[in-house]
């Protein structure tokens, strides 16, 4: 029996889905001030309408639902995946009004993928949008990435049991310190100290390379932003090709990989478990399979005779793999390039890459290392009790942060998601394929969208059919709630229309 | 292994930790690039 | 209702404005011919369609081509990256009313610095570029460049000075936002004010 959600839920769930809007309505205050500093005044009115738009919602709902309730699970997750919806709505406003964009559909798309730290869009004219919109895609992406849950509970929310289920639904369960208003705290820390060391480095390179320093600095924080949060927005439609650098690569690769960790990784690390980053399965399970896909790729690449020396092919193929690894979406190659220089065996190792994506708990998306972490673990404990005397106990265990011995319920939790994500990725291929584009290209672009990675290769274009956004969009949501919470969503829909 | 007692570390203890932290993060990417580059070229020298 | 009653008015004055100020422009200067090859062409015509092991078709081949110079310059001691766009927006950018057409499109130059000093206008979002001419060697992954997409241009000339564009505020959004606003902070207030009617001692 599905139960008819009480007057009482609704006012929790608008209560908290008002409060976080109106956290994003305050993030938008700083592309205002972008727009106002280098007077681009139509920019800045685009952005008054919108944080207005987003004030209006959230005093509303505040206004209208008056509850003293605390949040139950069911609430958190219907909140976070509320949340993002209701944000993505409001967050397309700036982009729509600029006229860069050819519909609100096609905006919804943009500021999902930045929001899910994605990296695909749709917007027009990239190269002449103005800073304050460029400042806007980038913050949504920086801020999506730490989530936007966690960004109104650092500012808005008071220390309840019910915060932490909210932040649960957002895709991440790690408690780094024991309040979890303060654990949204440490991940600030963590990606604030981030920010300021990588602007700086970037902004450097970037003046070294020729840019003027308003420039430099800029694109180095914006850069720093799209690489640290896995997103892959860049200010320029060359994306980072535009910088022809291989001391700017390797800044990026080092932001694109740190922010493909685990914030629990990072904490262990900045609070002296400095041996947790070579002990822990999810940075193993990474580098594995960076390595195994690297040698595969440069092994096929380097039979087709597409670089010319070795160095360029591998600063071509490990750029953009690790790219794809960690769900970034950067590239040093036009997409097109994906098709008609690396052909079908690169296109598909970099799916396998982007379908595996990054550490839980990170910014980044994909299966997650973790869960092949466990899965491989696990198949090892079922080899082993296949030789071993019926008699004997096998036990396997796996160490994030400390050791957990596996059991068969943590491995079928691991089995499900990783099916659904599976599943994710397979109907938005035959989606794909089903408008005529090759199989192996639309595997390849749904990956990217669902494992929030971003790279393309071509069939992303703002004149693709709408049913292809709607999916990718859809895609990129699942993806980054890993499915709970929107399921939630979906059968808190169905409970108002259909319980008893 | 037993829990090691927790000893409160003052701030600038704590932001030499994080220094340290981030360092040894960036080190062990960096240090992860070079190897997987010369596993590559080792990689095409054997297979070309 | 003011919204309402000034909306339509403003759209059709701003429709008016814009059709004024691209009037002439469009009437000045004779539309620049299509890039033969465009960059659409350079990174997707292979030898053999499919056959990646058979290269692209205009690798290593002497190109003509023109195109929106954007961003900035990027000297590297003597020599220099530039980026020519050849896409939609090359004459005319979407604040002054060019019609969107798709993504940009473009090709990394790599040419003498002393060259570039030619280029006056580099295109964002306050400048149109200049239109610039190239001719140089196209190549699919350059050597010299860590495999980097590009062509070594020889020659440059330019096609059309760039300038300065101009993005008004347009009314209807100043109207617009001035009701957004009104309501918000109706509403702030409305919360303010029921909030302590209901829990007078204790705010959320």
């Amino acid at each position: 029996m599905i139960v008819r959600p009480r007057k009482e839920d609704h006012l929790v769930i608008g209560k908290y889905t008002g409060k976080v809007i109106v956290g994003v309505g305050l993030l938008m205050c700083i592309p205002l001030l972008t727009s106002i500093a280098f007077a681009e005044w139509d920019t800045a009115v685009d952005f008054i309408v919108a944080i207005s738009a987003c004030m209006i919602f959230g005093f509303g709902t505040q206004a209208l639902c008056r509850t003293q309730k605390d949040l139950s699970w069911s609430h958190g997750l219907v909140v976070a995946s509320g949340s993002w919806f209701f944000a993505t709505a409001l967050g397309a406003l700036p982009a729509l009004l600029s006229g860069h964009a050819g519909s609100y559909l096609d905006t919804l798309f943009d500021v999902m993928s930045g929001y899910t730290t994605t990296g695909l869009y749709l917007l027009q004219d990239l190269d002449h949008v103005s800073n304050g919109l460029n400042m806007w895609r980038h913050l949504l992406t920086y801020a999506g990435g730490q989530g936007i849950v966690v960004i109104a509970l650092t500012f808005l929310f008071k220390a309840t049991a019910g915060a932490y289920k909210v932040y649960v639904g957002e895709g991440k369960d790690e408690r780094l310190l024991p309040n979890v208003i303060q654990t949204a705290r440490a991940i600030w820390l963590v990606s604030l100290t981030w920010l300021g060391i990588g602007t700086l480095f970037l902004g450097f390179r970037g003046m070294q390379l020729g840019q003027g320093p308003v420039r430099a600095f800029f694109h180095g924080l914006w850069v720093f932003m799209g690489a640290w949060s896995t997103g892959g927005f860049a200010p320029q439609s060359y994306n980072t090709f535009w910088f022809h650098d291989i001391g700017y690569e390797v800044i990026c690769i080092v932001i694109m990989i740190a922010g493909s960790f685990n914030f629990a990784l990072h904490w262990a690390m900045w609070t002296g478990k400095r041996e947790e980053i070579r002990k822990n399965v999810e940075t193993i399970s990474f580098f594995v399979t960076l390595s195994i896909t690297t040698l595969v790729a440069t092994f096929f690449l380097a039979q087709a005779n597409i670089y010319p020396d070795a160095m360029s092919l591998f600063r071509k193929v490990f750029y953009q793999l690790v790219s794809g690894h960690t769900t970034t979406g950067f590239s040093t190659i036009y997409a097109r390039s994906f098709v008609t220089q690396w052909g079908p065996i690169g296109l598909i190792v970099t799916t396998v890459a982007m379908a595996i994506g990054a550490s839980a708990a990170s910014t980044g998306g994909g299966i997650k290392g973790i869960r092949m972490g466990v899965i491989s673990k696990a198949l090892v404990q079922d080899v082993r009790r296949m030789i071993s005397p019926e008699s004997s106990v096998i036990m396997e265990k796996y160490h994030h942060i400390r050791d957990t011995w596996l059991d068969d319920g943590l491995v079928r939790g691991v089995m499900t998601v990783t099916i659904a994500y599976l599943t994710l990725y397979g109907i938005g291929a035959i989606v794909g394929a089903m408008y005529g584009y090759p199989l192996e290209q639309a595997a390849f672009e749904m990956v990217s969208a669902a494992s929030n990675t971003g790279l393309s290769c071509g069939i992303t274009q703002p004149n693709m059919p709408d049913l292809l956004k709607v999916v990718y969009t859809l895609g990129m949501w699942l993806g980054r709630l890993e499915f709970m919470s929107v399921f939630a969503l979906i059968g808190y829909g169905v409970a108002v229309v259909r319980g008893k | 292994m037993a829990e090691m007692p927790r000893v409160v570390a003052t701030r600038r203890q704590e932001i030499i930790g994080y220094a340290l932290g981030i360092i040894h993060e960036s080190l062990w990417i960096l240090v992860f690039t070079l190897g997987a580059y010369i596993a590559a070229v080792i990689a095409m020298a054997v297979f070309k | 209702m003011i919204m309402r009653n000034r909306f339509f008015p403003s759209m059709l004055l701003l429709a008016a404005l814009f059709a004024l100020a691209a009037a002439p422009a469009v009437a000045a200067e004779a539309p620049i011919p299509k890039n033969n090859p465009d960059s659409t062409e350079l990174v997707n015509k292979m030898n053999v369609p499919g056959d990646i092991t058979k290269g692209l078709f205009w690798n290593g081949k002497t190109v003509t081509f023109h195109g929106e110079a954007i961003g900035e310059v990027m000297v590297r001691d003597s020599y220099a990256w530039i980026h020519l766009n050849d896409d939609a927006y090359m004459e005319r950018n979407v604040e002054e009313g060019a019609k969107l057409g798709g993504y940009n499109s473009g090709m990394a130059v790599w040419i003498s610095a002393d060259l570039t000093k030619q280029i006056d206008t580099y295109g964002d979002y306050k400048h149109e570029g200049s239109i610039v001419e190239i001719e140089g060697v196209f190549n699919a992954a350059c050597k010299e460049h860590g495999g980097d997409m590009d062509i070594h241009a020889t020659g440059l000339r330019i096609l059309r000075a760039g300038h300065v564009v101009d993005d008004p505020v347009q009314p209807w959004k100043v109207w617009l936002a001035l009701a957004l606003i009104a309501i918000a902070v109706g509403l702030w207030r409305l919360d303010r004010v029921t909030r302590n009617r209901i829990s007078p001692h204790r705010g959320i």
